[in-house]
């Protein structure tokens, strides 16, 4: 919800949104192909780590109606979410954050990594778990994790 | 600029972005029935093992149906596939990551791919109306919050058209599903544009 009362949805879009309209806060990379590169990410860990990994983890029963299965489709979401942490890798290979200075896609690739490392006491592959570390000494995540409760 | 596409899959869409800017673009297909997004070939150009990508001049590629889109809508300005204010440009990305992370994945992928979601045979049935069910919800939910006139943004045609078309190509030409009255007027609007009847002819699907 926004100050003008409209309502965004969607985390990409609010993700862009907040970056556009706070110039000075820097997380909007410049230029078409760096824009690109920050969405891409956002959008992978989105729309794949996070929904087609995630979501069979932890809600196995909106996939397979037998509950026997279950434990199958958690293996297949772990399996999604780890292929994809390894795509992430080796795209963050020789750079500290996601398009290169710190940026809105950065926090998409930390909530994943939150969930894979802090929920589900997993290994994050090196570059990724680097980045982790350099979010998680941002005073802005520090915030958030004390106000959400996780810290 | 070379885009990886499979005929009939959400890449069309990407399709009928690069027929309306009508700059050349080359055609390579990728066979999903035969697994070829898996072998190695197609994973040194995408390492996701999905269509769309998009090669660019420069050789490098990019992945995600919205981010393509916006990447294109944004490199061809001429074209006017996007709003270029920033209410209009966040409203078009909201648009195409609903079709893309929801309506496509979550009520599409289970008819079209049910063996993704259970293991059980037996199952799968049940998966498929599920599918169903949630397409049919979706499309609810744009029809009631239709803010656009024709064209699905108020500003008239974008990439979100392109978008929400593939999945209204899909409910009324594979799932046999009936769409609500703006929406079902939204697909016949789409399959009239020239750009759109190429793209579907190139692909050898049916208008
Ligand atoms: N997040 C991707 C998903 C694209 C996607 O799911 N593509 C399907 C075709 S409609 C695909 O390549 N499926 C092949 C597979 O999953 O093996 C995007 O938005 O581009």
């Amino acid at each position: 919800m926004r100050d003008n009362g409209a309502v965004l949805t969607e985390y990409p879009a609010i993700a862009l949104y907040l970056a556009t309209s706070n110039p000075e806060a820097r997380l909007l990379p410049q230029g078409p192909d760096r824009l690109a590169e920050a969405l891409e990410v956002t959008d992978y860990c989105v729309a794949t780590l996070h929904m087609q990994g995630f979501s069979r983890i932890f809600r196995p029963a909106n996939y397979a109606p037998s509950e026997a299965d279950h434990p199958a489709v958690k293996a297949k979401g772990e399996e999604i979410f780890s292929k994809g942490l390894g795509v992430v890798d080796r795209a963050l290979a020789g750079k500290d954050y996601v398009a290169g200075d710190y940026s809105f896609a950065d926090s998409a690739l930390f909530y994943v990594s939150f969930w894979w490392n802090g929920r589900l006491k997993k290994d994050l592959p090196a570059n990724v778990a680097a980045h982790y570390a350099r979010m998680n000494a941002r005073p802005a995540v520090q915030r958030v994790l004390r106000d959400e409760g996780l810290a | 600029m070379k885009l990886h596409y499979s005929p009939g899959a959400c890449s069309v869409g990407i399709h009928v972005v690069l027929e309306e800017i009508g700059k050349p673009y080359e055609l390579a297909p990728v066979a999903l029935k035969d697994g070829a997004q898996h072998k190695p070939e197609y994973m040194a150009i995408n390492p996701k093992s999905k269509v769309p990508a998009l090669q660019r001049e420069d050789g490098s590629v990019l992945t995600e149906w919205p981010v393509i889109a916006t990447w294109l809508a944004k490199a061809n300005p001429q074209a006017k596939l996007m709003p270029t204010d920033p209410e209009g440009e966040i409203r078009c990305l909201e648009m195409m990551d609903y079709v893309c992370g929801t309506i496509h994945p979550q009520g599409f992928t289970r008819q079209f791919r049910a063996a993704n979601f259970t293991p059980t045979e037996a199952d799968l049935p049940k998966v498929v109306e599920q599918g169903k069910a949630l397409a049919a919800k979706y499309f609810d939910t744009l029809e009631k919050t239709w803010k656009g006139g024709t064209w699905v943004l108020p500003s008239g045609y974008s990439v979100a058209d392109a978008a929400l078309f593939f999945v209204e190509y899909w409910a009324t030409r594979r799932s046999g599903m009936t769409l609500p009255p703006k929406l079902d007027a939204h697909l016949q609007a789409m399959l009239a544009r020239p750009a759109v009847q190429r793209t579907l002819q190139q692909e050898g699907l049916a208008a």
